[in-house]
């Protein structure tokens, strides 16, 4: 039977009047590459930052490899890697300088830090960069830089919140070709993007969040095999058709702005 | 399409900006203390100006009349001086981006510089001023209703062009350390004017100093304004004329100026790459632990890019020596040298009291890494205390280098340095307990290109003042006791009993202060991620 890395049951979090996530039970298992999906608002980002202790649910419970994340943060973070949201770079420290340090506050020695942080940086084309403050950072170079630090550890589990937003072909190739290394070597990934197209190629499972509740998880196999298009040809589903029909589709209303 | 109003429109958003921004609890806070703040600026503002018409008035009957020209050249140095350190204050940038006209844009400028509250404060000045000379020389007050007008347009405009330039300077880090330096010179020289403010009126302009400054006095803006209100109306109108083209050529300089900012000259951080550099292995400090040296390295490392943090935590020590030591080593004075241990604890304690600047708001500086922190596999108390250990040592540092210093010299006794001493490890503890409480119920994310921006917020500047209380209270109570009952132990067993309530302070405050974070990691986080 496979190994449950995530579970999250009933959980819930509320900010004044608004429930941004509504009962939310979760499971994925080891090596599962799983996308989490949802239109704006939904309540992704809040999810991600409860499973990754950014953010306390207000209810629930959640379970990383087995252990309570309220009660072992700390051994849960140890083994996990995350990618939040605001990307959490230290912008004033060099590229090399903040691998080395996230290194070492994971635990990792002082010679093993600087040489994991030289092999990252190679491998994600920043060697040249390696002594420029993160501040004078591109986009990209950011988020390949918050990428190298998540998995300077050698987590078993990364959190990643929209990696590839804002990210050019040529630095999402060298993200997607780490993340599928990442897998084959026993790791599991739990993504969050707005991009259903990379969520299609590089996910084995996916999840569905609208107004705060799971409305759908699953293989895309199990999806397309649950969702039903009336008129639809037999072709498959793209991940696109079974996330507008579970979603409820865009608003195609021919009067709204009749001005543009 | 009717056409924007939008000057309404620029005012309606600053407003709705500060509505938004009173939705936060801290900026409730925040706002109260602006309130008490203001209430003290009146005071200020008011009791300056009636002091300006006072000097005016005395000093023109007694028939100093150079007192004019004097009281022009205070009011000109200070209002140019405020672009220094307020010329950030609005990002005219940020203006720019909006569909606005460069006529409008530039009429921004020029507002913003006449309804800053530097500029407000420099007109009362001027009006007080004004008043003094029509009570007691009323014959000058016709000639000065005419230039003075003139004197502050000029003010207003050449205000504005060394804003823009001081904006443009302090984009690199060289250019920011620099005027954090030059603001601490000049906030010790003026405190060093303000001391020797009482003598002004007994004081006679030294003969060198004025056969070399009289040809710069003759033709700059005060000297011109103080002579023309002395002389005929042909000398008012010639100098009226004069001043209307120095303010030309500063209108010039400003409309060039704005023009570059407008069409989208860029004022970005830039840093040059010293040489490529593969990765290095990390600090090693005596804590011995991975952790605590990455968390003591990276604080080292901010801090050195901000110098301006420990230059402003020196600020306050190095002002209040000023006429502490003056006095200290006038041999007329009853300090006398014997009283250096006393002096010696003054440094002291206004040492601990400017280590707010660094503790008060200890995650201010890392911006979105305050979410690395949350994810890092370390409990949020050592980050704390490794933060502490960073800032403690090097407010530690600099009073080590301070007391073994007069040690050396045997200008303190030993009994007093380790009283001292103790008492000094004890107050920084309290500091950082409470600084660490401080930083998560006021946190403020500091903005290290600007050079205005506060290093903790007012709250927490607020409460800091609050910490001088207990040391002032310890000082007070030492120095009673051992002198009246003539207890020379006394301070050190006061000082010992310090140290035991300020361990039991600073971890019952940290813990305080952790189990707030974690309640309250959404606002943090939108405060300091923003």
């Amino acid at each position: 039977m496979p190994e449950i890395v995530l579970e999250a049951r009933g959980l819930r979090r509320t900010f004044s009047d608004l429930t941004a996530v509504d009962n939310l039970d979760l499971t994925v298992e080891r090596q599962q590459f799983y996308g989490f999906l949802g239109p704006n608002g939904a309540g992704k980002s809040t999810t991600i930052k409860m499973l990754t202790g950014l953010l306390r649910p207000t209810q629930g419970e959640i379970r990383i490899f087995g252990l309570d994340l309220e009660k072992n943060s700390v051994e849960v973070k140890r083994r996990i890697g995350v990618v939040p949201e605001g990307l959490a770079l230290f912008e004033r420290l060099t590229g090399a300088q903040l691998l080395n340090f996230v290194g070492r506050m994971y635990g990792l020695d002082r010679a093993t830090s600087a040489q994991r942080a030289a092999e990252l940086l190679d491998f994600m084309g920043l060697t040249d960069s390696a002594d420029k403050l993160v501040a004078d950072y591109s986009h990209g170079m950011k988020k390949k830089t918050a990428l190298a630090a998540a998995v300077i550890h050698r987590p078993e589990m990364l959190f990643l919140d929209e990696p590839f937003e804002g990210v050019d072909a040529i630095a999402a190739t060298t993200l997607k070709g780490l993340l599928h290394r990442f897998i084959e070597r026993g790791g599991t990934i739990f993504l969050t993007s707005h991009v259903l197209e990379v969520v299609e190629r590089l996910c084995t499972h996916i999840g569905i969040i609208q107004n705060g509740r799971l409305v759908a998880s699953g293989s895309l196999d199990d999806l397309r095999a649950g969702v039903r298009i009336a008129g639809h040809d037999q072709s498959p589903l793209t991940l696109e058709e079974i996330f507008l029909e579970v979603v409820g589709g865009a608003k195609q209303d021919a009067g709204a702005l009749s001005w543009l | 399409m009717t056409r924007p109003n939008h000057l309404l429109l620029l005012i309606q958003l600053r407003w709705q900006i500060f509505r938004n921004s009173l939705r936060k609890k801290n900026r409730q806070a925040e706002l109260g203390v602006n309130v008490v703040g203001s209430l003290f600026l009146v005071i200020f503002w008011v009791g300056s100006s009636i002091g300006f018409s006072a000097i005016t008035f005395s000093l023109l009957q007694s028939g100093a009349d150079w007192i004019v020209g004097v009281l022009l050249w205070v009011v000109l140095v200070t209002w140019q001086l405020e672009a220094v350190v307020s010329s950030a204050a609005v990002n005219f940038q940020e203006i720019a981006r909006y569909p606005i006209s460069f006529r409008l844009y530039l009429f921004l400028n020029f507002c913003y510089g006449i309804f800053d509250p530097s500029a407000v404060l420099r007109m009362l000045w001027l009006f007080a001023i004004w008043l003094g000379i029509a009570a007691s020389t009323p014959g000058w007050a016709a000639p000065a209703a005419l230039l003075f007008p003139l004197f502050a347009l000029f003010n207003v405009l050449s205000y504005r062009v060394l804003a823009g330039l001081f904006q443009r300077f302090q984009t690199s880090r060289k250019g920011r350390e620099l005027i954090a330096i030059l603001s601490l010179v000049m906030g010790v020289l003026f405190q060093l004017t303000i001391r020797n403010f009482s003598r002004l009126g007994r004081l006679k302009p030294s003969s060198t100093v004025a056969t070399f400054l009289a040809p710069v006095n003759s033709v700059s803006p005060p000297g011109l304004v103080s002579h023309a209100i002395q002389s005929d109306n042909l000398q008012v109108m010639w100098t009226a004329a004069l001043l209307v083209l120095y303010s030309l050529v500063a209108f010039a300089w400003l409309w060039r100026q704005s023009r570059r900012t407008y069409q989208g000259e860029i004022y970005s951080e830039s840093y040059a790459v010293r040489r490529r550099r593969r990765a290095q292995p990390g600090w090693t400090f005596v804590a011995g632990d991975e952790v605590f040296d990455a968390i003591v390295e990276k604080e080292f490392r901010y801090i050195k890019q901000n110098l301006r943090l420990v230059l402003q935590m020196l600020y306050v020590p190095v002002i209040a020596m000023i006429p502490i030591l003056s006095e200290g080593f006038n041999a007329k004075s009853d300090f006398g040298s014997g009283h250096m241990g006393l002096l010696h604890g003054m440094f002291t304690a206004f040492l601990v009291y400017g280590s707010t600047s660094l503790a008060y708001n200890i995650f201010g500086m890392d911006h979105t890494g305050f979410s690395r922190w949350l994810v890092s596999p370390i409990p949020l108390r050592k980050v704390m205390i490794g933060k502490n250990l960073t800032h403690g040592g090097i407010v530690a540092a600099i009073y080590l280098a301070v007391s073994l210093g007069l040690l050396a010299f045997s200008l303190i006794p030993w009994l007093s340095f380790v009283t001292t001493t103790i008492a000094f490890v004890a107050f920084l503890l309290m500091a950082l307990g409470a600084g660490n409480m401080v930083s998560v119920y006021w946190p403020k994310r500091i903005d290290a290109t600007v050079t205005r921006s506060q290093v903790i917020s007012k709250a927490a500047g607020y409460a800091s003042l609050l910490s001088f209380i207990p040391i002032a209270l310890y000082g007070a109570i030492s120095v009673v006791v051992s002198r009246f009952w003539n207890l020379e132990w006394f301070p050190l067993a006061l000082s010992v009993a310090t140290l035991l309530l300020a361990l039991k302070l600073y971890s019952y405050w940290s813990r305080r202060a952790v189990n707030y974070l974690r309640d309250h990691l959404e606002d943090m986080a939108s405060e300091l991620c923003s």
